[in-house]
């Protein structure tokens, strides 16, 4: 069985197309979002799921890709659900890895945006695998902010309510709870990881020249790096989570990639560390947080 | 971050150092060089170099107060970012007249020859003082104008602009026209290195004395490269485009020359240190191209400590030049990176976190991610090759526990740690390494050497000559506060 990779970021960090892109690796599978790991066992895990459903969509989607004959069918979903029922003692760990068992023991590829609000979260999955690799995906701080401010506001007009992130406190309000304290709590979590377990990538980088950061990263998990697996990489649509899911578990995905999930060419647009928020003149990025900014390299 | 657990070691290259070397010289085969005569506020050397048989060491001395230098107080804003930085008490500072001076040491009779005394001149504020603070830069090379290898010393000032001295001789000196580097009446205090290639000298601009605070000894308003090929004259003529083309890029530190090349590194705060490289062919400014960026992808390693030549490679240190303790020099230090960058452009990381580059997946060829596998050591300072083995010094912070104040970048396990650690620092503890391939890096010390002063802190010089190698710790605090400069000898066949 090969060591899972977890991607770690805030969201709207290039997580999804990410996940997405890696998993089409031949010896590597990108899972939906499964927020196995915000629990320790699948009890405490359901009470999360009772309060928010669509958190189930991403595993149930899992299952049924991996487990299950036809993949993501609305019986399968339902399947799913009774097999997950039977799991009720079992750790989230042993759920997992079930997952990587009928994956036939690829990398499986877990990028649930909730571990970052939760430290309890990434202790529990080094808990569960501690050999486990971990990408710590970053994305310029201003980007960051204005793609969820904008997320968010989006999610208000259609009466949603904005960006769901689980956490014990609300986190999408200024930079340094959208941005600052997720990655805080990834570098914390990172101090007692095996350096060669980790690694940091600036997201832009990776999808501005994926042909100079593909190789690289299946390098450091030790996957091919053929031509042939390379090319697979940046096509994210073939991702089995690059469309909705069956009607009784849609999501499980970035909607958005969902919608468009072809891999564009993208060009990192300038941005800086000293001007205000676009929706707030008084907000700006403060000392720490400019000084996490240029640790990773912006 | 640095590291709370000791990480497993990435896999090494395990071949053997090369075994037709002579024997490499151990900490114990060191011993202390007699010294008498140096003006008691010296605290280290920046400048050693061998020339006609005998060792020329450039002194630096201590400051007026370690807080206290006269010129700082002019700076904008004073001290006040400055925070607290080692002693502060203005009497562990050292005389006012006394300053740089330059000294000959004949290795065959144990003799010291002083050939160089700071001037002392009225200063700005009408006291008289010292003209020079430090020996920075030293070269022999032969340029067009000179008739034989010609020494030439690059002078640090305290209040005025940096001075090249020239001999032909190693005892008697003179200063070359042009002070600062003939740019007029400008703040242009110091150079840090003197290189020679294609019949020219090189050298670049390094620190301000006014309008700043006294930890920017590393910054400048002239961020060039200038070359002469008649530096009695002067002469100089800057031969890149202002930094660069790129103004994050706020001075620069480094120079060295491989295969008919030059090498400059820059400083740069905003995006980590940069290295271009030059022919120096046509007319100037020269063609360059840029083979480092970024750091080498470390960004917050903004200085390129120490450059040095070895195998047909260049090993380039990098750090973060905490100095000033303000804004974006707020937080750090970090363990020291080191890189080799290659002839043909390509550069390997010989100690630093691994990376994704767009120069390749970049793991580090030692194992160890950053310091060489010590968390404290921020910087490596000189490197230095002796009979085929490259000889490295260091220095660490753990004696700086200031740096371990307002740090709202680290975690509290972090913070416990560093703090943990710092408590068990030992007085004059600090590493020196070997190595004969690039590969594999032997400790020489960790524990400074044998019966030096305990108020050293760190490697500043190591040269290696015909007749052994030198080294040279730098010291907290001149000679007459306990401290001083001390070079030490080692040489395995005579010892």
């Amino acid at each position: 069985m090969s060591e899972p990779l977890f991607i770690l970021a805030p969201p709207r960090s290039f997580t999804t197309v990410t996940c997405a892109m890696l998993g089409n690796h031949p010896d590597m599978f990108g899972l939906a979002e499964t927020n196995l790991f915000v629990a320790e066992d699948y009890a405490k895990l359901r009470g999360l799921y009772r309060a928010r459903p669509r958190f189930q969509h991403g595993l149930l989607r899992s299952i049924a890709e991996l487990g299950l004959d036809d993949g993501q069918t609305e019986d399968n979903i339902e399947t799913a659900k009774l097999w997950l029922d039977e799991c009720e003692s079992a750790t989230t760990a042993a759920v997992f890895g079930d997952l990587i068992e009928w994956s036939g023991g690829k990398v499986c590829i877990d990028k649930s945006p909730i571990y970052v609000y939760s430290p309890r979260a990434m202790v529990n999955i080094a808990s569960g695998f501690p050999d486990a690799r971990y990408l710590h995906l970053t994305r310029h701080p201003r980007e960051t902010c204005e793609s969820i401010h904008r997320t968010r506001m989006q999610a208000q007009g259609a009466g949603a309510g904005g960006l769901a992130m689980g956490g014990d406190e609300d986190e999408s309000v200024n930079p340094e709870t959208m941005w600052l304290k997720p990655h805080l709590r990834i570098l914390e979590f990172l101090e007692n990881i095996p350096q060669q377990n980790k690694m940091r990538l600036r997201g832009e980088d990776f999808l501005s020249q994926p042909d100079v950061y593909l190789p690289q990263i299946c390098e450091w998990l030790g996957v091919s790096t053929e031509d042939s697996a390379i090319d697979a990489m940046k096509r994210p649509e073939e991702s089995p989570f690059a469309k909705m899911g069956p009607d009784n578990a849609k999501l499980g995905n970035d909607p958005s990639f969902m919608q468009s999930p072809a891999l564009r060419p993208y060009i990192e647009k300038p941005s800086d560390l000293e001007s205000p928020m676009s929706w707030n003149e008084e907000m700006e990025f403060d000392d720490v947080l400019t000084h996490y900014a240029m640790l990773f390299g912006y | 971050m640095l590291k709370k657990l000791k990480d497993k070691l990435m896999p090494t290259n395990t071949e053997k150092q090369a075994v037709n070397l002579p024997a490499p010289v151990e900490i114990d085969d060191l011993r202390l060089i007699p010294m008498d005569g140096f003006n008691e506020s010296t605290r280290t050397s920046q400048a050693i170099i061998w020339y006609k048989g005998r060792l020329i060491v450039g002194t630096g001395r201590s400051p007026l107060g370690f807080m206290g230098r006269f010129t700082a107080s002019r700076g904008k804003g004073g001290l006040t970012d400055q925070g607290n930085f080692g002693a502060t008490d203005s009497a562990a500072g050292a005389r006012d007249e006394d300053g740089a001076e330059v000294w000959s040491y004949n290795p065959e009779t144990d003799e010291w020859t002083s050939v160089f005394k700071s001037p002392v001149q009225e200063g700005v504020d009408g006291e008289m003082r010292a003209r020079d603070r430090s020996i920075r830069a030293a070269y022999v090379y032969q340029t067009a104008s000179d008739t034989e290898p010609t020494l030439y010393l690059g002078v640090g000032s305290l209040e005025r602009q940096v001075v090249f001295l020239r001999s032909t001789d190693g005892i008697n000196f003179e200063e070359c026209k042009e002070h600062g580097f003939g740019l007029g009446d400008v703040d242009v205090p110091s150079v840090r290195v003197i290189v020679g290639m294609n019949g020219k000298l090189y050298c670049t601009p390094t620190g301000k004395n006014y309008g700043r605070g006294m930890f920017d000894d590393n910054l400048t308003d002239f961020p060039f490269v200038f070359e002469t090929d008649d530096p009695l004259n002067g002469h100089w003529t800057p031969v890149n485009e202002q930094a660069f083309g790129d103004d994050t890029n706020i001075s620069i530190n480094e120079l060295t020359v491989l295969n008919d090349h030059l090498y400059a590194m820059t400083i740069n705060k905003r995006n980590g240190f940069q290295v271009w490289k030059t022919d120096a062919k046509g007319k100037p400014p020269y063609q360059w191209t840029k083979i480092v960026d970024r750091g080498a992808y470390r960004n917050i390693s903004s200085f390129p400590s120490f450059s040095y030549v070895f195998n047909n490679a260049i090993y380039v240190g990098g750090t973060l030049q905490r100095q000033g303790r303000g804004g974006r020099d707020r937080f750090g230090p970090y363990p020291a990176d080191m890189i080799r960058i290659n002839a043909d452009d390509s550069w390997d990381l010989v100690s630093g976190v691994p990376r994704f580059t767009p120069d390749g997946f970049k793991q580090p060829t030692t194992g160890t991610f950053g310091g060489l596998g010590e968390d404290f050591i921020h910087v490596f300072w000189k490197a230095a090759e002796h009979d085929g083995w490259l000889y490295l010094g260091a220095a660490g912070w753990k004696w700086m526990p200031t740096y371990l104040k307002d740090r709202p970048d680290l975690s509290e396990d972090q913070f416990a740690y560093l703090q943990e650690e710092t408590d068990k620092y030992v007085e004059g503890h600090y590493p020196m390494w070997r190595t004969s391939d690039g590969e594999t890096w032997e400790v020489v010390t960790e524990e400074g050497i044998p019966g030096a002063n305990p108020h050293n802190y760190g490697i500043r010089e190591i040269l290696g000559t015909d007749y052994g190698l030198f080294v040279v710790p730098t010291n907290k605090l001149g000679a007459n506060k306990g401290g001083g400069l001390e070079i030490w000898l080692g040489d395995k066949k005579k010892s």
